[in-house]
């Protein structure tokens, strides 16, 4: 699939599933189709996914505890009343795995170059997609310098993580080589005649298959967010 | 301290995309303009930096816990305003998209609090606060500052822009205390790493930035590193700046007032807690009571709202409270402060004038 078409629908499903009212809980799975054909179609490991949630969650899920005990005006599901907080709650929690999974899902599928290709294609300065490439290829690199510079400390029989003073001077170290790094590749790179923008290979064509993708995901976008077929469901409140 | 698709609406993740787009496309033209060739490969290379920064976790002190940097600041001083703010959001979109750091609705509200607000609002003042001169500890430690103040904005607006969405029932005044309370915390130990690594640069104690070479003619960011941007006609000028401010202080002034809470503050809450009523019975002819006369007649729109506003009459309150008066009082609120500042800083900046350090 086309990266313009994949980021414009999956921004379109981010919009309307932002707009659901805070305490929209019924009307949520659909949503979750959208990260869960991202799945399918990039065969992501669903425990690779789980992992990398586990790490996002806990923000939201303090976000939404206290929900039960902020809003506590009574309302009637099919098991007895209960808060309306815990609506809210279980709203937050749910647009947060639905918009953090096909968030995952579609980095898994679009590698950076292809994310350049789609951002330049819809638009994006040419600097910042410039910048992308550039963070991209450099990114392991100075990585690499980061764990040479932590192994010399452990190497010195430093146990643990160092303290806030040591952490600087090799920060400091670390920053020296980079810009060190980045100067040398900038001269390099200015000698083989870069005139600030990296050369993109053209985009391929927006085929029909691809229109007919996008336009698929934006109806069904549509019908969530225009036709509310859930409302008057039981549990969906106002 | 990134904010996540759940917590926002459309309207303001589509307002701060639009915002945000608008300084990074005039950041890149002004970059395109100042340095033709010279900043992608070095804003490139060193927004990698960030990611691998954040490989050499610290030991926080006194917690127990380790931490490691955020490094919005550190971009902005070393690479200027513009070439920062693009880092920082390439460093955003990276872990938004790669590291569901972030949401991407929210990538437009992400990029003002940790780019926008370091580098155009920040980092331009702190010539400002390390202009005594070419004292080393200067700009670490106006690096310091400035980092904490940048991490405060940033938190401060992670609260208005979650309470304007309207996603979560948290009230104003708690998700604002434990936002700022914390991150006044976590701020501290990014301003001192961040300061303790300014100084080190500067105090030329890196290897690479002593090449004699690089100090003739080293790039400008490096020149930058160990000084500080002083540059002239870097960044926005004065007149500029206070622009953005004044803009920002009157949005804050006009929009935030509504959501000032109808409900009693903690203080008052708490008084109410141990006295049984709202306010202490005012001393009748103290010097509290005449004091409290001459306050009454001063403010001229005490209580936030002009006097009987419609919301007294109705009787119900609703929040956010969408008032005309509540919003001229934050106005008002907002350029009397900014004078103050103004005429302080007037005042301070006669004292002692800037000494050019470039």
């Amino acid at each position: 699939v086309d990266p313009r078409a994949l980021l414009l629908a999956t921004l379109a499903l981010l919009v309307a599933l932002a707009a659901e009212s805070r305490h929209a809980v019924v009307s949520l799975p659909p949503f979750a189709l959208f990260p869960l054909h991202l799945v399918v179609l990039g065969r992501i490991r669903l425990g690779l996914l789980g992992r990398r949630m586990l790490v996002a969650l806990p923000f939201l899920a303090i976000m939404a505890l206290p929900a039960p005990l902020l809003e506590t005006q009574r309302v009637p599901t099919p098991w007895g009343e209960c808060a309306l907080g815990w609506f809210t709650g279980a709203s937050l929690l749910g647009r947060g795995v639905i918009a953090i999974s096909a968030a995952l899902a579609l980095s898994t599928i679009l590698d950076i170059p292809r994310l350049g290709a789609g951002l330049r294609g819809l638009g994006c300065p040419a600097a910042l997609v410039t910048q992308l490439s550039l963070l991209e290829r450099y990114l392991l690199l100075l990585g690499d310098e980061a764990t040479r510079i932590r192994q010399a400390a452990r190497l010195r029989a430093l146990a643990g993580a160092p303290g806030l003073r040591l952490a600087a001077a090799m920060l400091a170290a670390l920053l020296g080589r980079s810009i060190d790094r980045a100067e040398r590749i900038h001269l390099a790179m200015l000698q083989r005649g870069f005139t600030g923008l990296l050369p993109h290979p053209p985009l391929a064509p927006f085929r029909r298959a691809d229109a007919v993708y996008l336009a698929g995901w934006l109806g069904f976008v549509a019908v969530l967010v225009l036709m509310r077929p859930f409302d008057g469901m039981i549990g969906r409140i106002p | 301290m990134h904010m996540s698709d759940a917590l926002i609406s459309p309207a303001v993740g589509g307002g701060f995309w639009v915002v945000s787009t608008g300084a990074i496309v005039y950041a890149a033209t002004r970059l395109r303009k100042e340095s033709p060739a010279g900043a992608p490969a070095i804003a490139g290379v060193l927004a990698g930096f960030v990611f691998a920064a954040q490989m050499i976790n610290f030991a926080v002190p006194g917690t127990g816990s380790s931490g490691h940097l955020g490094g919005g600041m550190l971009l902005a001083i070393v690479l200027g305003p513009w070439a920062g703010l693009i880092a920082v959001a390439s460093v955003l979109m990276v872990q938004a998209l790669f590291f569901a750091d972030g949401g991407l609705l929210a990538l437009g509200c992400n990029i003002f609090n940790l780019g926008v607000i370091p580098s155009l609002l920040v980092a331009p003042l702190l010539p400002v606060l390390s202009a005594s001169g070419r004292d080393s500890q200067q700009p670490g430690l106006a690096g310091g500052v400035g980092a904490w103040f940048a991490l405060m904005i940033g938190a401060f607006m992670v609260t208005i822009q979650t309470l304007l969405s309207e996603k979560t029932a948290l009230p104003f005044s708690l998700f604002a205390t434990a936002m700022l309370g914390i991150h006044a915390a976590i701020g501290v130990v990014e301003g001192v790493v961040t300061a303790l690594v300014v100084a080190y640069v500067a105090r030329g104690r890196v290897a690479e930035m002593r090449h004699p070479w690089r100090r003739r003619h080293g790039l400008a960011s490096c020149r930058r590193a160990a000084s500080i941007p002083v540059l002239p006609g870097e960044g926005p000028t004065a007149p500029r700046l206070a622009a953005v401010f004044m803009v920002i202080a009157i949005m804050l002034g006009t929009t935030v007032s509504w959501f000032a809470s109808t409900q009693p503050d903690g203080l008052e809450w708490a008084i109410e807690r141990i006295h049984g009523e709202a306010e202490l019975a005012a001393d009748e002819a103290g010097i509290a009571a005449r004091l409290g006369r001459l306050q009454e007649r001063a403010s001229f729109l005490p209580d936030y709202a002009f006097p009987a506003s419609a919301e007294e009459e109705s009787g119900a309150e609703s929040w956010p409270v969408v008032d005309a008066g509540r919003s001229l009082s934050g106005l008002s609120g907002a350029l009397i402060t900014i004078s103050l500042v103004f005429v302080v800083a007037g005042l301070l900046m006669r004292r002692r004038p800037i000494a050019p350090t470039a």
